[in-house]
């Protein structure tokens, strides 16, 4: 009976230890990867909207070479609040379901401005001049926005929110069940809650420093290049703070579990001594 | 006091064992049903990861005089010499490679062709910008092309303009017969707009 018991116990355990891990892992992802406001904050981190503005020049100055035309054509056509503020659109875009687009009217009209202003424009090179505000206008729109698919992006968004919140809600009712269950096999000796509790912990922060070596040792994180520079480095900083998140979770679960045991170990070590007291006792009677 | 001591480190141990043993197990499990997806995910990420050698020493780049071949080609992107055309007032470094980028900066090598020295044909190409090659039609026969590496000095002569369509430059003669360069850029050059076709000059090496 009493392996039985202890059969259950263990199983109740790593249920737990699952469920808690899993909670550790929907908390991180949700509070990073799908907030809209994590994603905001580290854009203004690595100064990711100066540095699309920059690639927006360049890439401009791309075409300025190619074009014939000369470079004061493209002077202040587009400011990095400009860009800031697409970038945040995208963004809401893809995180809040709106359909705004990216309007390019203001470089263009920038753009005919500074044209008009050189007296470069005539009937005869009228058609490529139009042809290259055009050009200037797409680049700008793909520079700032890589993907077409923001739609898709959201829709995923949102499936990913729902089936994480459902797991969440799963994985907590299994949570206060497996405490109710290991509570009432442990009803005799509470101790054993404590360290039941102790153990689940221990195993979920050495769990989560294993994962957190094995990513970190299979990935060059600090080498992935996405896009480019500016989105490569959000992307890079994104994923190590959600290992150093789930690194930190390891570390206060690692700190509660050794409280725990210790706990636990006073307990055991206090009441078999008064066993012993009480056996000495009865020998000497 | 030994004895509690004994109970507390019993009590201790067995939960960190237990705890390692659930720990383990739920690995094993992980890797036994997610292993392949986890390798997958592992790998594509790695695709996109790139690792930078620091500790790489930078060879010098040296030509064999002999072999008539260069010894440690330069990075694709970098510059590894000037063009100097005296006539047109033309002082542009050389970059290896033909992209966008490096055509930005100055002139561009196209990784097709042959080094300078080497024997073959050259194929470099810029932008008909004011501060590139804008007055590359100015050249005549005759006048010099001087090209300065890490590795020599060559000098060229002009020997020839052609005027060709964009779809045509791969009909650009590579051989190795005879040290040759070619420089191109778009044409005509006050044109406004994408240019379809490119402005030749042909020059022989001469010292």
């Amino acid at each position: 009976m009493k392996v039985i018991v202890n059969i259950i116990k263990f199983i109740v355990i790593t249920i737990l230890t699952t469920c808690v891990i899993s909670i550790g892992i929907i908390t991180t992802v949700s509070s990073i990867i799908l907030n809209q406001d994590y994603i905001t904050q580290k854009l203004e981190e690595t100064n990711f909207y100066a540095e699309i503005y920059e690639s927006v020049k360049s890439n401009f100055e791309n075409y300025i070479y190619q074009s014939g035309l000369d470079e004061e054509v493209l002077n202040d056509i587009c400011t990095e609040e400009k860009v800031k503020n697409d970038i945040n659109i995208i963004l809401n875009n893809i995180f809040q379901g709106t359909d705004e687009k990216i309007d390019t009217t203001e470089i263009s009209n920038n753009l005919h401005a500074n044209i008009d202003k050189l007296g470069i424009k005539n009937s005869r090179n009228e058609e490529a001049i139009e042809q290259f505000v055009t050009q200037i206008c797409n680049e700008y729109t793909n520079t700032v926005l890589h993907t077409d698919y923001e739609d898709n992006i959201h829709d995923m968004y949102v499936k990913a929110n729902t089936i994480l919140s459902k797991i969440y809600d799963i994985v907590t009712i299994t949570l206060v069940l497996g405490i109710i269950v290991l509570a009432l096999l442990n009803f005799k000796k509470p101790s054993k809650n404590i360290q039941g509790i102790g153990i689940v912990l221990f195993a979920t922060a050495i769990f989560n420093f294993i994962a957190c070596n094995i990513v970190t040792s299979k990935i060059n994180i600090q080498g992935i290049k996405i896009f480019n520079d500016a989105f490569s480095n959000v992307i890079v900083k994104i994923i190590q703070e959600t290992i150093d998140k789930i690194m930190a979770f390891g570390a206060g679960v690692m700190v509660i579990a050794i409280i725990l045991i210790a706990i636990y170990a006073a307990i055991m070590a206090k009441n078999n001594s008064k066993e012993k007291i009480i056996e000495e006792k009865t020998t000497d009677k | 006091m030994q004895n509690k001591f004994v109970q507390a480190l019993k009590a201790t141990i067995s939960s960190i064992i237990v705890a390692l043993f659930i720990t383990g197990l739920l690995i094993l499990v992980i890797y036994l049903f997610l292993g392949q997806e986890i390798g997958t995910i592992f790998s594509l990420v790695n695709k996109v990861s790139i690792t930078i050698n620091t500790n790489k020493v930078e060879e010098p780049t040296v030509i064999n005089e002999e072999k008539k071949s260069l010894e440690n080609y330069p990075e694709y992107g970098t510059q590894y010499g000037t063009i100097e055309i005296e006539k047109i007032d033309v002082n542009l470094p050389i970059y290896f490679g033909d992209t966008l980028e490096v055509l930005k900066k100055g002139i561009g090598h196209s990784s097709g062709s042959y080094f300078p020295g080497e024997g073959g044909s050259i194929i470099y190409m810029g932008h008909n910008y004011k501060k590139m090659l804008k007055r590359l039609g100015e050249l005549q026969i005759g006048n010099e092309i001087k090209i300065t590496t890490s590795y020599g000095e060559y000098t060229y002569k002009v020997y020839d303009m052609q005027l060709i369509k964009e779809t045509e430059l791969d009909k650009l003669p590579v051989q190795r017969d005879k040290e040759i360069l070619m420089l191109y850029t778009c044409y005509p050059f006050n044109n406004i707009g994408y240019a379809t076709q490119r402005y030749v000059v042909y020059a022989e090496l001469v010292k």
